[in-house]
């Protein structure tokens, strides 16, 4: 795919020190990897300042980028997924409070079938998502786009830590399993 | 160990991409993960697997103050910042960076990086637009020839007898432009034989004639994370012009 190229183009430039090819990267993705970050940490601000670490790491490790890790896209998906987290973990316990914020953003992923997909693996994804059962949809598109943990799925879900944990595991299985074929 | 259980290593890697991992089985694993490729290749699995997802997120556009502060944290403000923050000591300053420079001990160094600079392809350099640089040891061992061409925009680094550091750590070049400005990064130090050929960065190319010189200091592994440098400053080095 020509956009998976040129992403992938500019990280090597940006690899070598090349500010221009930096600056057009996050014109790219920025605006793609801010919408993902949102939904998971409902807050602008906060999403935005993961954004603006993810981005500083870029610079300083472009060279560290491997297919192996996928499309360029997916790898900084990957990499602000992560500092989301981190993020998530240490605002949750104030974060409850912000009403407001999560009556705005009270959804459980965007709907897919709304969505143009952009890459194939992406549409891939969700059609394997739909050979899950719902429960177990339901608790790993909440666990993926919200980030929640397994016992914020018991209070959202309100069922036992036991089977919310089930349902990820084999919701996610059978997704492994959808995916191979 | 339980860990060379494949399903276990699947089951664990899915739910530290998804972020269900979590507290201390998530540090965990990730210490496992820098240990093992096997892991990490299942974590990347996943990664490929489960991140494409995110693109049914609609786009947000990001305010403009997000990329300056990139612009600032990455190093291309520095001097702006430096300047006005002239009211703290940066840590350059503090360091007396020439007071103990030996110009005796680095004569030889000169001369071998001016020796190995001159390759037999270069007619003649009329100009001064090229400048080596080589950065010693504690014995005075020549470490690292750094050779800038501001004309072709080229930056070599070649190692000649550095150790490598502790694989949590990298050795970043920094240059310390004329009047203390904030240093500037050059990039990550190569290793044991490795050379390094990269562009020079164009807003870098100006500060060479007149900077006050390099330094290497020891940062995180793959380089500071904030633009400017973290660690101590392990070596100095002087700039020559050829």
């Amino acid at each position: 795919m020509a956009e998976q190229e040129e992403l992938a183009r500019l990280l090597q430039a940006t690899a070598r020190g090349d500010r221009q090819a930096f600056a057009r990267l996050y014109e790219l993705t920025a605006p793609k990897l801010l919408g993902a970050g949102v939904h998971m940490l409902k807050r602008r601000e906060l999403a935005e300042d993961v954004l603006q670490d993810l981005f500083v790491k870029v610079w300083h490790r472009a060279s560290d980028y491997q297919a192996e890790r996928g499309g360029v896209l997916t790898w900084l998906y990957a990499i602000q997924r992560y500092l989301a987290l981190d993020k998530l973990r240490s605002q949750r316990p104030t974060q409850e409070l912000d009403e407001e914020v999560s009556n705005t953003l009270a959804f459980e992923g965007p709907d897919p079938s709304t969505m143009a997909m952009n890459s194939d693996m992406a549409a891939r994804v969700h059609r394997c998502l739909d050979t899950l059962t719902d429960t177990q949809r339901r608790s790993v598109t909440l666990a993926f786009f919200e980030g929640l943990t397994h016992t914020e799925l018991t209070q959202r879900l309100q069922m036992p830590l036991g089977t919310v944990k089930s349902w990820i595991r084999r919701g996610l299985l059978s997704l492994q399993k959808c995916l191979e074929q | 160990m339980r860990y060379s259980n494949p399903q276990l290593v699947q089951r664990l890697a899915a739910e530290y991409v998804l972020g269900t991992l979590t507290g201390r089985a998530r540090r965990r694993f990730e210490r496992w993960m820098t240990d093992s490729y096997h892991v990490r290749s299942a974590v990347w699995h996943w990664e490929r697997q489960l991140n494409p997802l995110a693109e049914a997120a609609a786009s947000v556009q990001p305010r403009s103050h997000v990329w300056e502060r990139v612009l600032e944290r990455t190093g291309a403000a520095a001097a702006a910042r430096a300047e006005q923050e002239t009211s703290r000591v940066p840590w350059f300053e503090r360091l007396g960076l020439w007071r103990g420079l030996s110009l005796v001990a680095t004569a030889a160094a000169v001369v071998l990086a001016v020796l190995l600079a001159r390759t037999p392809t270069e007619v003649v350099a009329p100009q001064a637009q090229q400048f080596v640089s080589v950065v010693n040891g504690e014995q005075s061992q020549p470490l690292w020839l750094v050779r800038a061409d501001v004309q072709q925009g080229r930056l070599t680094i070649k190692s000649i007898n550095a150790t490598a550091p502790a694989a949590t750590n990298s050795y970043e070049l920094w240059i310390l432009p004329a009047g203390g400005a904030a240093p500037r990064s050059l990039g990550l130090l190569p290793t044991g034989t490795a050379a390094v050929d990269a562009e020079l960065p164009v807003e870098l190319r100006p500060l060479l004639a007149s900077a006050q010189g390099l330094a290497v200091s020891l940062e995180p592994a793959g380089g500071s994370p904030t633009g400017a440098p973290t660690g101590p400053v392990v070596y100095q080095a002087a700039i020559l012009s050829i």
